[in-house]
């Protein structure tokens, strides 16, 4: 019965992927170490206030001595020059430059991939016109995108902007659904209209019913939006990046708008050359001799299998988007003081590097170990989807 | 056993094992087998059998790792390949031993000019000056049948049909008019009509230039036509070895019976359902015990599943690779028989 | 007119035209993929369609299924034009309509488990809910000769052989009409062939199928088929019984293909001529006029570059289309000798 049972189970191309990065070392170390770095940096700071009161903008009153330490007992990784000690400072930072990198991947996965995938599907007249626009879009050069939006949005305008955001999210998924609905219901006057009788009569009740479900659904998408935008979630976002929403702060978000914006272009260019080289093959024409829908064909038989190259692009996208993230706080796009990236700690640490060295190379190591950890994940993750050695 | 004399290629006990996830895979795993000078051999078997590899590993060209030629012998011409530099093999791969790929397709550069791979081989191989390579290569081109040669010599591959492509592939691999032609599924890739004149023509030019053959083919049609002795391989051995009549005329292994009997033959068809051997092929990194054939075998006894079965010789040039390869070679015989007199 | 009834698919004048390689300096070519197929398939037959690379028998099969969309022509399937129906109502004749495909390598989406492969149709059409579609599917796999067991593997832990009755199942799990099998034994090795084409035509008598089997390999098709059809750059130039069309080729170009398969018989082999053409298959892309294997033709005359010949009946059951040949001198070489048949149309 055992027997049987294991026999049963199948390794899936997933489990057998998974199997073959934990062979790969380096990125098994990668991997062990973003875990820890992602933990760090996610309990960390508060851990450090808790036992030692420090905080990454703690400045301490009069204390001459404290200013530009080296490593010591107290402060493991030194304080800077206004004394403020590193090691929370770094860890701050590591939210930071973390989130830029994860949220505008993120970004760049769902938009590009549903882009690339439906330019990539559709095809014909479709895919030039979508291609066309990310083309134009890849013409501007981001640092123009990044200060033109700053300049906008910046300052008090930022504020508005970060608790209006749950209100800009309810607005394009209403706008979609919206759209959506106008073609389910132009289809179903289009079915009716058409000769067979069978169809037509099963139309209408199933049709009334989506509609009137997704009224509902957009009814209560948008009264929570609402609710979450004036109270909670704006705010309560800030806090944990700081103590208010500080211009500081609300320029974060807006960088992290603004990287993704730029992120997806490429992501949905490698989408749409996987899904072209995919949806001619015979699996997906064979879906199509079974009558399987496009909407289904698209996200189980195309997406699925355009997610390898996908998902190590994604990997590399986060060290891509960090260290540019790096670039813009140079300078003075990104975070501000009081607050901290990877990026920035590392350029104020340049200018001390002869006295102070320790000041650029805590940041520096950690920025540089996280990034290495990325790479090496995204090749593991690469080697262990498109092995070379496949079986005999 | 010693290299015979008048052998071009004498193969003894090759063993070519790859390493793979799953484990060791024996994909020749201690085949001989003797080619004559101006004779043809054909290598029959399923995919995974060894047969390509085989020849791989005759022209040193086995991928290490993960691939290894971990025994054996490969005489050609009485010099022991395997010994050899390779940079001694490397003057003799394309010189006095060449090769016919599978994939026309693939197998020419895209982006150089017909002309200039053509000229590459000879210049390399035989010292020939610009223009000498030039005009052999026209040469060669006429022979393989390319008509208007001077000017399709300038063409790309890419302006070449299947076809042509592998006319290209010959001319390239005789114009240094080699003592052994090695041709993997050279016909497997092409239509029919084209499979015609590609095998016509090495045969034609196997008989005005004396070249010995190694056919590999998994198309007992094929090799029916071409070949003066065959070899089938199944699971990296060999199964059955005898001159081409006698093999399809009196077969002695139950899997060369299986094969012969599950391709349907037009000339004499009856409408009946097709004979098959059941089963998959073993997987070769997990062979079993006894012979690799048993699973899928009617005759199989419990013997066979325990003990590997003995090479043995029917007669001279006649061996077969099963525990009663005697008695089933006496019943091809007796149906033999019955065939011609009936 | 009482022949129409036993016709399950009825093509009339099918054609698949599109354009090609057109850029800012060239304007496109029109490729005739298939170029006005006029074929009847019989409820319960094997119709055996074969050519060489390039000549359009994938492109008709998929025209059939509307997986390429027909751009001329009619697709009759139980008096419904199949080529002029809505996608959505296309989409509900696919229930009786299925396909085997050539590579069982490619035709399996890798990242779902047998069980979803073959279960999807069954899905699509809302045939069986919950539990009852595993059983179904678990019913299938017997059927195709696979074990239930198997269930939630994935196509790579497969051979070639088994991945294709795989495919078989998929198809047959909306317990179809008609099949259009291409290519399904040429991509694997020869002893897997004769159980699949063995499966095949178990499958076809239990179940009383229709398979239009388009191959290269005329062996196969000569075992499989009841009726071959010879396809030759997008036209049907000859029609008749399989065992009359081995027996008995007229076209020169059926004459051809035969005599070039080899036979796994060395006494044959020796002895018999073979017809080797000259040249290659031409480009679809622009065909010769007229007759299109004009240009491969030993037979070839004057009229030839002009006419395009139609398929002229034989016999009642051998059709061909050559302008050199008709009922009352069906033999070329004769023709040829007594200078006949350029006239004949």
């Amino acid at each position: 019965m055992d027997q049987a049972l294991e026999d049963i189970k199948g390794a899936s191309p997933w489990s057998d992927a998974w199997k073959r990065l934990l062979k790969n070392s380096l990125a098994v170390f990668g991997l062990i170490v973003l875990i820890v770095m992602i933990l760090a940096v996610i309990v960390g700071p508060s851990i450090i206030e808790w036992t030692t009161g420090y905080t990454y903008d703690l400045v301490p009153a009069q204390h001459e001595l404290v200013k530009a330490m080296p490593p010591s007992i107290s402060h493991p990784f030194g304080t800077d020059d206004l004394g403020r000690d590193l090691l929370a400072r770094v860890l701050q930072g590591g939210r930071i430059s973390l989130m830029v990198g994860i949220i505008s991947t993120f970004v760049s996965l769902v938009v590009g991939v549903s882009y690339g995938a439906i330019a990539g599907y559709v095809g014909g007249k479709m895919d030039n016109l979508m291609m066309r626009i990310v083309d134009i879009i890849y013409a501007i050069p981001y640092m123009l995108i990044v200060i033109v939006l700053l300049a906008v949005f910046g300052g008090p305008n930022t504020k508005a902007l970060v608790t209006w955001i749950p209100q800009i999210v309810a607005g394009s998924l209403i706008f979609i659904l919206g759209i959506l609905l106008a073609v389910l219901i132009y289809r179903r006057m289009l079915a009716g209209f058409s000769s067979t009788a069978g169809l037509a009569t099963q139309y209408p009740v199933k049709g009334l019913l989506i509609v009137i479900l997704a009224s509902a659904l957009l009814g209560i998408i948008y009264l929570s939006s609402l609710a979450i935008g004036s109270t909670s979630l704006g705010p309560s976002l800030a806090d944990w990046y700081g103590t208010n929403l500080s211009q500081g702060v609300s320029q974060i978000f807006l960088l992290f708008f603004a990287l993704g914006l730029v992120s997806w272009l490429t992501m949905a260019r490698v989408v749409r050359g996987q899904i072209l080289s995919l949806k001619n093959q015979e699996f997906v024409i064979a879906a199509k001799a079974t009558g399987v829908s496009p909407f289904m064909i698209i996200f189980r038989h195309l997406i699925p299998n355009a997610l390898g190259p996908v998902i190590v692009y994604a990997t590399l996208t986060v060290p891509a988007v960090m260290l540019t993230e790096a670039f813009l706080s140079y300078l003075g796009l990104g975070v501000q003081a009081p607050y901290a990236s990877w990026g920035s700690l590392s350029f104020d640490g340049v200018k001390n590097l002869a006295i102070f060295p320790w000041q650029l190379i805590f940041p520096g190591v950690t920025m540089a170990l996280t990034l290495f950890s990325l790479n090496f994940l995204g090749d593991g993750i690469r080697d262990a989807l498109d092995p070379q050695t496949r079986k005999f | 056993m010693t290299a015979n004399n008048d052998a071009i290629l004498s193969v003894r006990n090759l063993k070519t094992y790859f390493q793979t996830e799953d484990g060791l895979v024996r994909a020749v795993d201690g085949i001989s087998f003797d080619l004559k000078k101006g004779e043809t051999l054909g290598i029959v078997g399923e995919s995974g059998s060894g047969k390509s590899v085989t020849n791989l590993s005759v022209m040193r060209l086995i991928q290490e790792p993960p691939g290894k030629i971990v025994d054996g012998q490969i005489e050609f011409d009485g010099i022991d390949i395997l010994k050899l530099p390779l940079d001694d093999v490397r003057k003799i791969r394309g010189k006095r031993i060449a090769m016919i790929f599978q994939d026309p397709m693939t197998s020419l550069n895209p982006f150089l000019k017909i002309s200039t791979q053509l000229m590459e081989v000879t210049r390399l191989h035989l010292g020939h000056t610009k223009r000498q390579a030039y005009e052999h290569a026209v040469r060669m081109l006429k022979m393989v049948g390319i008509s208007d040669a001077e000017q399709r010599i300038n063409n790309y591959p890419h302006e070449f049909s299947g076809g042509m492509r592998q006319r290209v592939m010959i001319a390239m691999a005789l114009s240094c008019d080699p003592e052994l032609l090695i041709a993997d599924e050279p016909t497997t890739a092409l239509d029919v009509t084209i499979q015609a004149q590609i095998l016509e023509l090495i045969k034609d030019l196997r008989a005005r230039m004396g070249t010995s053959v190694v056919l590999i083919t998994h198309d007992l049609g094929v090799v029916a036509g071409m070949t003066d002795k065959i070899i089938v391989m199944y699971a990296g051995k060999v199964f059955e070895q005898a001159p081409t009549g006698e093999l399809f005329a009196m077969p002695a292994n139950p899997y060369t019976i299986g094969l012969l009997r599950s391709v349907p033959d037009p000339a004499h068809e009856d409408g009946t359902e097709l004979y098959q051997i059941p089963g998959l092929p073993p997987d070769v990194a997990h062979m079993p015990p006894g012979c690799p054939f048993a699973e899928r075998c009617e005759r199989a006894e419990d013997i066979c599943r325990r003990d590997f079965p003995p090479f043995v010789q029917i007669n001279t040039e006649h061996h077969s690779l099963c525990h009663f390869a005697l008695e089933v070679y006496e019943r091809s015989q007796k149906e033999a028989s019955v065939e011609v007199s009936g | 007119m009482q022949k129409e009834e036993d016709n399950l698919i009825s093509l009339q004048d099918v054609e698949v035209h599109y354009r090609t390689g057109g850029s800012v300096f060239s304007s496109a070519k029109l490729v005739r993929a298939v170029d006005g197929v006029w074929l009847d398939i019989k409820k319960g037959e094997t119709l055996g369609l074969v050519g060489e690379s390039g000549c359009g028998k994938s492109t008709l099969g998929k025209a059939i299924l509307r997986l390429t969309e027909p751009t001329g022509g009619k697709v009759f399937y139980n008096n419904t034009d199949l080529a002029h129906l809505s996608p959505s109502d296309m989409r509900e004749q696919r229930k009786d309509l299925q396909m085997i495909f050539q590579d069982p390598y490619a035709s399996l989406n890798p990242r779902m488990t047998i069980g979803s492969i073959i279960g999807e149709p069954i899905r699509t059409f809302s045939l069986a809910g919950g539990r009852a579609v595993e059983e179904r599917v678990q019913e299938l796999m017997e059927i195709v000769g696979l074990s239930p067991r198997f269930i939630k593997r994935y196509p790579h832990e497969f051979s070639g052989g088994q991945r294709q009755r795989i495919g078989i199942a998929r198809a047959l799990a909306v317990d179809p009409k008609f099949i259009v099998a291409d290519e399904p034994i040429s991509a694997l090795d020869v002893s897997i062939q004769a159980q699949i084409m063995n499966l095949m035509e178990r499958l076809q008598a239990d179940k009383n199928l229709t398979y239009l089997f388009i191959s290269h390999d005329l062996r196969a098709v000569r075992h499989l088929s009841d009726r071959v059809a010879v396809m030759y750059l997008g036209r049907i130039v000859e029609r008749a019984d399989a065992k009359e069309i081995y027996r008995n080729p007229l076209m020169p170009y059926t004459k051809a293909l035969i005599s070039a398969v080899p036979v796994p018989d060395p006494e044959i082999e020796a002895t018999r001529q073979r017809i080797i053409l000259r040249g290659d298959v031409p480009s679809p892309i622009d065909p010769p006029s007229g007759c299109h294997f004009r240009t491969r033709c030993p037979y070839a005359i004057g009229p030839c570059e002009t006419q395009v010949p139609q398929l002229a009946k034989i016999t009642p059951s051998h059709f061909v289309a050559c302008i050199r040949i008709d009922a009352d001198h069906p033999n070329i070489e004769a023709n040829a000798k007594d200078g006949l048949g350029s006239l004949t149309q």
